[in-house]
């Protein structure tokens, strides 16, 4: 998969990453059980510390995205995404509340909100092509 | 005796003017004299008239200085001779760096005159995330051979060591003459093996360099360009294995010429034949490839972004982008860009050993020798 980072955005370089590989396994563009590069390739290839790419990937261990194993090195999680969890259901309202609340203010209305949604949500999950996306 | 100061001179001469000439047609396109910009702007008129400008000023240049010595060569003899080729060729390349600092300065001007970035400040970095799954380079097994026929060399030599004579020839001159003859010993008789083996130690650690350097894409077209990045990686790992396994068997050669006495007149073609071999070949391979893989074709710009800024690491790059010095980036080897094929990032303590080593151990040699 080819990642695309922003080297002068305000966006952490850490979150943008982890953003990326999260998106590109919604996507299918990262299969489960693919292996990701090595911190230290990571790190050399976008020119930045080593503990910018360990804190990406430490992060998108703990969230259950990917393993990361002693030998095999770093690879999409092959045994199952974590699915819908209580915490995950309260983290993403924490998240969406802003962007709820600043649409309001820009005067945008609900159902443009979630045309907006939708049309996100399917580029996402339809970049492997010839897939539907579903209505 | 002319003709062969004459041949030896054009040798050095038209390689390293050809390349010179040409800097600026071979590196990235994403880079111009040094300058980082975008492959739209690398295309445009003002960029191209630069190209042109620089390669008519350094054929000139070139030209000029090459009748000049040529005609000096023709005078010389041996002795001299060497050192004259190598004063030429440092004037040349202080000549066409000078050449291309001037140039340097007027792209930045030009590039501080251009508008912003097209997109609202979008610079990209492009990166793949299993570039380094396809194959880069030729596994460091192949050199085994190496080792294998370096062995048998040895193993070979010594096992003659009784029916070779007292004084082993130990220089010859332009003529094929011998000029310098030695007492024979096992030291000197396997120090073509020596040799063979640094020859091979230092190859097989160009391949890793190859494999290791930083990835690097055009975020321009970053999924052809990983492809073509990968392919100018192989290309130079296999060229890589054969200039070593050719220089092995030139010592090899040498070594021939300390137990038999092969006719002089045999051993100039070879000693020349393997080293026209390579710079042809590297020629050869810079021309049809490019720095970065930037001169093989693509497949089609599906999905690309001409107007696609690459991070402008230009700050990082000092001496008119020929020195990387980031003490924030943690890889050691990087693609050069000015120039083919790969530099150090100097920032790093590690950098200092690797190019100071070879010539650490050229000197252990040298008093291993004498």
């Amino acid at each position: 998969m080819i990642i695309q980072l922003d080297m002068q955005s305000d966006v952490p370089i850490y979150t943008q990453l982890m953003n990326q590989i999260i998106e590109g396994i919604a996507g299918g563009r990262l299969k489960p059980g693919e292996a990701l590069p090595s911190v230290r390739h990571l790190a050399s290839d976008i020119g930045v510390n080593l503990h910018t790419v360990n804190k990406a990937y430490t992060l998108l261990k703990q969230e259950g995205y990917i393993q990361i194993h002693r030998q095999k090195g770093v690879v999409v999680q092959p045994d199952g995404l974590p699915g819908l969890t209580p915490e995950f259901m309260t983290k993403q309202q924490e998240q969406l509340r802003p962007i709820i609340a600043e649409s309001i203010l820009r005067g945008m209305n609900l159902d443009d909100l979630l045309h907006q949604a939708r049309q996100l949500y399917e580029q996402i999950s339809s970049a492997p092509p010839g897939k539907e996306p579903t209505p | 005796m002319n003709t062969i100061n004459v041949a030896l001179f054009c040798l050095i001469f038209i390689p390293i003017s050809l390349l010179q000439i040409a800097l600026p047609y071979l590196t990235r396109r994403t880079i111009s004299f040094g300058i980082t910009i975008s492959e739209e702007v690398w295309n445009s008129t003002p960029v191209a008239d630069m190209r042109k400008r620089y390669a008519l000023l350094s054929t000139a240049f070139c030209l000029i200085l090459g009748i000049a010595f040529g005609v000096a060569a023709i005078q010389m003899n041996g002795n001299t001779l060497g050192i004259a080729i190598a004063g030429f060729a440092i004037v040349l390349l202080i000549g066409t760096f000078a050449l291309h600092l001037y140039f340097y300065g007027k792209m930045k001007a030009l590039k501080a005159s251009l508008p912003a970035a097209p997109a609202p400040g979008k610079t990209a970095l492009s990166l793949d995330t299993s570039f380094r799954k396809q194959r880069l380079v030729m596994s460091g097994k192949w050199y085994l051979i190496h080792l294998a026929v370096i062995i048998a060399c040895a193993v070979f030599a010594l096992a003659q060591y009784d029916r070779i004579p007292e004084q082993i020839p130990m220089h010859y001159d332009l003529n094929g003459n011998v000029d310098r003859m030695e007492d024979k010993s096992i030291r000197l008789l396997l120090l073509p093996n020596l040799l063979q083996l640094f020859m091979t130690g230092l190859l097989l650690f160009i391949n890793f360099i190859i494999y290791k350097s930083k990835q690097q894409l055009n975020p321009a077209d970053p999924q052809e360009s990983s492809r073509t990045n990968a392919a100018f990686r192989r290309r130079w790992s296999v060229f890589n294995f054969a200039m070593s396994l050719l220089l092995v068997m030139l010592f090899f050669f040498m070594q021939l010429t300390m137990i038999y006495s092969i006719d002089p007149k045999w051993i100039f073609p070879v000693a020349l034949a393997v080293p026209i071999l390579i710079i042809a070949g590297s020629i050869w391979l810079s021309f049809s490839t490019g720095q970065s893989g930037t001169r093989l074709a693509r497949k089609s710009g599906a999905g690309g972004n001409p107007t696609a800024v690459p991070v402008d690491d230009d700050r990082h790059w000092k001496l008119g982008g020929s020195t990387y010095y980031n003490p924030n980036d943690p890889s050691l080897f990087i693609e050069k860009r000015v120039g083919i094929g790969w530099t150090v990032n100097f920032a790093r303590p590690l950098a200092w050993v690797f190019v100071l080593a070879p010539f650490v151990i050229i000197a252990l040699l040298l008093v291993f020798t004498s």
